[in-house]
């Protein structure tokens, strides 16, 4: 029996994509929950910290970033697989679309600035290093902060002040994202002692 | 395990309009209603959505969940107004240039998208959601983490209740003045344990997705057969009246808002 809505010609066109029946064997269902547990656990804390701390306010932006970054090298160490990043940003990015009905402009730069930081971190010598992990989340944040810098400018460039306060919050979270790093190998180390990571 | 997905009552027991919708049609109707919201500026055809998508929500019947949703939503406007304002001080003309329904415009989206998200969410079957998602033609390795995303916020909260008892019984109560006072405390005792949970979540989400046989590499199997009902016919119809009614409100209540609109179009 078709199932409703199946259009043949598309999924011939997926069956016989090559690149794209690789990278759908390249993941293992454990791994794919993963990713989409902790994307929705990002974006879900980024907003509880947002409510608890008072708004955008300096802490709150710090903490946000603290927290993303750790959680991010958490998910990247669980993972440790090459495109992990790439999924991850995009998947983050939709969820961000659907429930909190912004940052449609910011998936593509997104993309590419998750894509750039797959290349950095598979340079530097993958997953199965801690040093190109972090520098890969340090690319990917740093990367995506500018280019939605760029795209603010773009809508709002009748209002340089705007611009000038985006830039100074992005500074700031670029602060925390640095220190997400140390609490990230933090995290990773007690996460090990528990068994939950294995790597 | 029973908690981390919808409800196991049957179907056809569950009370709201909803929960009859067939899956595609509740993805797609999110889906075309947050696009609605950012291409519509105006605060009257906004109201238009946020009111239908109230209705849409309420007929779940989890009147706690969506109270619960719309003092956050508040308080996230009330918090993001006084942070405003305390820019204001540096920067006099972003105040200045502020109206009322300019402010409302971002309130009233974020609640058309918690409504039609938590709708979803709270209504839907993982099985449904995978097959849904698999119709659209969505590779498999987006479809499933996408699915878990949708089935993992009934959890989250869950976690979260669990989390604040715990902290309850042992005497502390986040606020945000405590939040200010002791981060390194709020993040030891709140957040250490939020994500032991959220990785204990997710382990036993992967084991249930393998132990259920559901997979990426493979069409979903389809244990009921969902057909298209007049409830869908009629929940695609009251969408469209909205986009009728908005786009008349456009043109009889010609009022922009937004950073990109000019004044007075």
């Amino acid at each position: 029996m078709p199932y409703p809505g199946e259009g043949k010609i598309t999924r011939s066109l997926l069956k016989n994509n090559i690149f794209l029946s690789k990278v759908q064997k390249h993941f293992e269902v454990r791994e794919l929950v993963t990713i989409g547990t902790f994307a929705a656990l990002l974006q879900t804390s980024s907003l509880l910290i947002a409510l608890m701390t008072g708004g955008m306010n300096p802490l709150g932006l710090l903490l946000k970033n603290v927290v993303y970054t750790t959680l991010l090298l958490v998910a990247l160490t669980k993972i440790g697989k090459f495109g992990t990043l790439t999924l991850f940003g995009f998947v983050a990015s939709l969820f961000s679309i659907v429930a909190m009905g912004s940052g449609i402009i910011l998936l593509l730069p997104k993309l590419l600035a998750a894509m750039f930081a797959e290349g950095v971190l598979k340079a530097l010598g993958g997953y199965k290093s801690f040093f190109a992990t972090a520098a890969g989340v340090l690319v990917f944040e740093f990367l995506s902060k500018g280019m939605g810098i760029g795209v603010s400018w773009l809508v709002n460039r009748e209002q340089p002040a705007m611009i000038i306060m985006a830039g100074i919050f992005v500074a700031i979270g670029s602060i925390g994202s640095c220190v997400g790093i140390f609490t990230g190998k933090f995290f990773l180390k007690e996460l090990r002692h528990a068994g939950i990571v294995r790597r | 395990m029973q908690e981390l997905f919808a409800d196991s009552v049957p179907y056809q027991k569950q009370a709201g309009m909803a929960t009859y919708l067939h899956p595609q049609t509740k993805i797609l109707l999110t889906l075309a209603t947050i696009i609605a919201a950012l291409v519509f500026r105006n605060f009257y055809a906004l109201g238009v959505f946020a009111i239908g998508s109230t209705f849409y929500m309420l007929s779940t019947k989890k009147y706690k969940a969506a109270a619960l949703t719309y003092v956050f939503v508040m308080a996230m406007w009330v918090l993001s107004l006084f942070n405003i304002w305390l820019v204001s001080f540096i920067f006099p003309a972003l105040w200045e240039n502020l109206t009322l329904k300019s402010l409302a415009a971002p309130f009233l989206r974020v609640v058309i998208s918690m409504n039609m998200v938590l709708g979803m969410a709270l209504t839907m079957r993982v099985e449904q959601a995978q097959a849904a998602l698999y119709s659209l033609h969505l590779p498999g390795m987006l479809t499933l983490p996408l699915t878990v995303m949708i089935r993992f916020i009934p959890a989250f909260v869950h976690d979260i209740k669990q989390v604040h008892q715990a902290l309850r019984l042992r005497g502390y109560n986040l606020t945000p003045l405590s939040t200010f006072m002791h981060p390194y405390l709020v993040l030891r005792m709140a957040f250490v344990p939020l994500i032991f949970r959220a990785l204990r979540t997710a382990e036993d989400l992967a084991v249930a997705a393998e132990l259920k046989g559901i997979d990426h590499k493979e069409k979903p199997l389809e244990l009921r057969h969902e057909k298209f009902s007049t409830a869908d016919w009629t929940a695609c119809a009251l969408w469209g009246g909205c986009i009728l009614a908005g786009v008349l409100l456009v043109q009889f209540t010609p009022e922009a808002v937004g950073p990109m609109s000019p004044k007075g179009q």
